[in-house]
């Protein structure tokens, strides 16, 4: 590796077979560049008489910001593309936390560049905190494949393996028709929502793109003053209950009962999780003895009213 | 089912292990079978596992002949919250050459290869322990069929020819071998004994089609457990897991017809009742490698256990409407328990409520007929 000065000016550009970094701003860089001077030289290589960057996209971009020349570089003359990507990686995943669209922008070049499946998998993917099996490997080759405005968004919201692998169980076309909604939420949500939705495409045999165009869901996008956050957790909510009709109709029936009997607030009475166990619970809070007797004798008139029995009613028996 | 000698693709030997009777007994079977020597164990699975797309499914083509270095014998896990039986499991075998798609294997295992432990010596030492300090403790029941099938790899590895004789030896135990295979050639040449029980798991046709890749059609299960209830031994069935599906009712039925028809109800020891039941993580290996399984679309809660199990209602009417039917075609002395049931799906299913897993310990080794909850 040859360390020389050059006018940036003289850099290819164009040519970003070697980038690693998917974002744009240098503006934090101009800064320290302007006040410190370039600390560390970028790598460039020569192909076809022109001179192409290995590493340092941002340094190179705010120097031509700064309008300095010349720079001081290192050019690499003799390595092949795999080689000198290779460099790109280390220098990328040694300075700075990589996002799930650059981590999967790496293994697709280096696939790209000839590197064998086995490197792929034993050195690159846990170079990237990935753990190192094929489908991984696979699942983040499809990110790469991902059009660019939904790699943007990815970028961004950097989602887990576990969302990814979820949302690349959809068409792109459905994968649009979700983005308004599925990025508002956490990711536990998100996962949520996917599997959700692909779940009741499938028990009701039918397209997710029909699943969302129930009149319910029309609804509630048509509610403009709702927050898409709010309109996500209601779709949420709305493919629950498709989910699950039993248990939706069993909650429906207790919560009637419950209404039924008018319970005045402060007093909770609950089944157990999903009416897996026999035993409700019940829950209240007191300040005093008094207020803890009064309580009392309330709940004790409760369970004295015939309705009380409802509770214990299996829907499907009625 | 396909016979194992013909399915299984490669033989992978653990260097240290070339010497066990088992290593030569398997590799004079699978003679021309292509074999590779491994050196270093851990690397090896770990390269088996990362260098695939479907790991398991490989894996039930290749057999891996090594050691058990930890204990071959483990009280059954059960699962918390839920009544269990005290069954003790013999870990001879991982794995299995059939792949159902709902089987707990996919999660529990790192080790995606057909793995045969091959130092048999070893698992009679520990054996003897056990049995030893059992003894006066009332008969125990133990059986091979918990992490892979008791029978699928018999007909390579002949462990029915040693375990049987082993086993008629200690009365103390009533050892179970669990299968849903058809491989009873080796059965047919031994002797019965009162403590060895023969069991198949048993399912509705449509299920043992569509989630049962590989195991024969419940028919000749059953047909397999008529000729070697004609041997001597008895017989066990396992409902287990019952699947929802459309027309389960009659498909249920319908087994149990079959079975009540050609099966004598006192050769059989006992029958289990389990509905479908997994935890959380088996649903994404499920989703990845049985896409098209409508098991993943299923209305599931998640049990006190934190396990996907159905509806509690659902899942009453189904152990409900097959504990009906298998009284009505066999009698009510055959023994019927439920897997991993809470006491009130029992009381309000089989009309009992045991004190606990050590009357069902005792409910199912009594003689059939004379069982009864204290
Ligand atoms: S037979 Fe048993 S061990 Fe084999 S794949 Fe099926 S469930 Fe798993």
């Amino acid at each position: 590796m040859k360390f020389t000065q050059i006018d940036p000016g003289e850099i290819d550009l164009a040519d970003d077979r070697f980038r690693v970094s998917f974002s744009d701003s240098f503006d934090e860089l101009v800064g320290s560049i302007r006040d410190l001077g370039l600390l560390n030289p970028p790598v460039l290589a020569k192909r076809e008489g022109r001179l192409i960057l290995v590493s340092g996209w941002k340094r190179v971009r705010a120097c031509r910001a700064l309008l300095l020349s010349p720079i001081p570089v290192f050019v690499e003359e003799e390595k092949d593309d795999l080689e000198l990507f290779r460099i790109a990686v280390y220098e990328n995943t040694s300075s700075r936390t990589l996002s799930i669209v650059e981590k999967a922008g790496i293994l697709s070049r280096q696939q790209g560049f000839g590197a064998p499946q086995d490197e792929l998998i034993r050195r690159t993917l846990p170079l990237l905190g990935i753990p190192p099996t094929m489908e991984y490997l696979q699942l983040f080759l499809s990110v790469a494949g991902m059009d660019p405005e939904e790699k943007k968004i990815v970028h961004e919201k950097d989602p887990t393996a576990a969302v990814l692998q979820a949302l690349l169980a959809f068409s792109p076309a459905e994968r649009a028709r979700l983005r308004p909604w599925l990025w508002t939420l956490g990711q536990n949500k998100q996962k949520e929502l996917l599997n959700t939705l692909r779940e009741v495409a499938a028990r009701e045999s039918i397209s997710p793109e029909q699943v969302l165009a129930h009149p319910r869901i029309r609804e509630l996008v048509a509610e403009e003053q709702l927050l898409p956050r709010q309109q996500a957790e209601r779709l949420l909510d709305h493919l629950r209950e498709r989910r699950n009709p039993s248990l939706t109709a069993w909650s429906r029936v207790f919560d009637g009962a419950l209404q039924k009997l008018g319970i005045e607030k402060g007093i909770v009475i609950a089944p157990s999780p999903f009416f897996e166990g026999e035993d409700l619970s019940l829950h209240f809070s007191f300040r005093s003895r008094e207020e803890f007797l009064e309580r009392l004798a309330r709940l004790k008139n409760l369970g004295d009213r015939a309705e009380f029995c409802d509770l214990f009613k299996d829907p499907e028996d009625e | 089912m396909n016979d194992p000698a013909l399915t299984i693709e490669r033989i992978f030997l653990d260097a240290a292990c070339l010497d066990y009777p088992l290593t030569r007994r398997i590799r004079e079977r699978l003679s021309g079978t292509p074999e590779e020597i491994v050196q270093d164990p851990k690397t090896f699975l770990e390269e088996y596992r990362q260098k695939r797309t479907d790991p398991l499914g490989d894996g039930k083509r290749a057999l891996w002949l090594t050691r058990q270095k930890g204990d071959f014998l483990k009280p059954c896990p059960c699962t918390p919250h839920y009544l269990g039986c005290r069954y003790v499991t013999i870990n001879l075998d991982l794995n299995c050459p059939l792949d159902c798609t709902y089987c707990i294997l996919q999660l529990y295992l790192s080790n995606p290869l057909l793995t045969v432990f091959v130092n048999t010596p070893d698992l009679w030492l520990e054996l003897d322990a056990f049995l030893g300090r059992r003894q006066g403790g009332g008969q125990v029941r133990i059986g091979t069929g918990e992490l892979g099938d008791s029978l699928a790899l018999d007909p390579i590895t002949e462990r029915s020819r040693e375990l049987i004789p082993y086993f008629r030896q200690h009365p103390e135990a009533l050892f179970e071998l669990k299968t849903k295979s058809t491989h009873i050639q080796n059965l047919l040449t031994i002797d019965p004994a009162p403590n060895i029980v023969i069991a198949w798991s048993l399912n509705a046709p449509a299920v043992a089609q569509e989630d049962e890749g590989g195991a024969p059609p419940v028919s000749e299960r059953i047909e397999a457990a008529r000729r070697v209830v004609e041997q001597g031994f008895r017989t066990a069935f396992h409902f287990d897991p019952l699947i929802r599906h459309p027309g389960w009712k009659e498909g249920y039925a319908g087994v149990i017809r079959q079975l009540s028809a050609r099966i004598p109800s006192d050769r059989i020891a006992w029958i289990s009742l389990g509905a479908l039941r997994f935890p959380p993580a088996l649903k994404e290996i499920m989703a990845q490698r049985h896409p098209d399984s409508r098991l993943l679309y299923e209305e599931f809660i998640r049990g006190l256990d934190g396990k996907f199990r159905y509806f509690k209602p659902h899942r009453l009417e189904m152990l409900f409407f097959t504990a009906e039917r298998l009284r009505e075609g066999l009698g009510r002395e055959v023994p019927l328990y439920l897997c991993m049931e809470s006491s009130e799906i029992w009381r309000r299913v089989l009309k009992k409520e045991p004190a606990g897993e050590e009357d069902i310990e005792g409910y199912l080794t009594s003689p059939a007929g004379l069982c009864q909850f204290t």
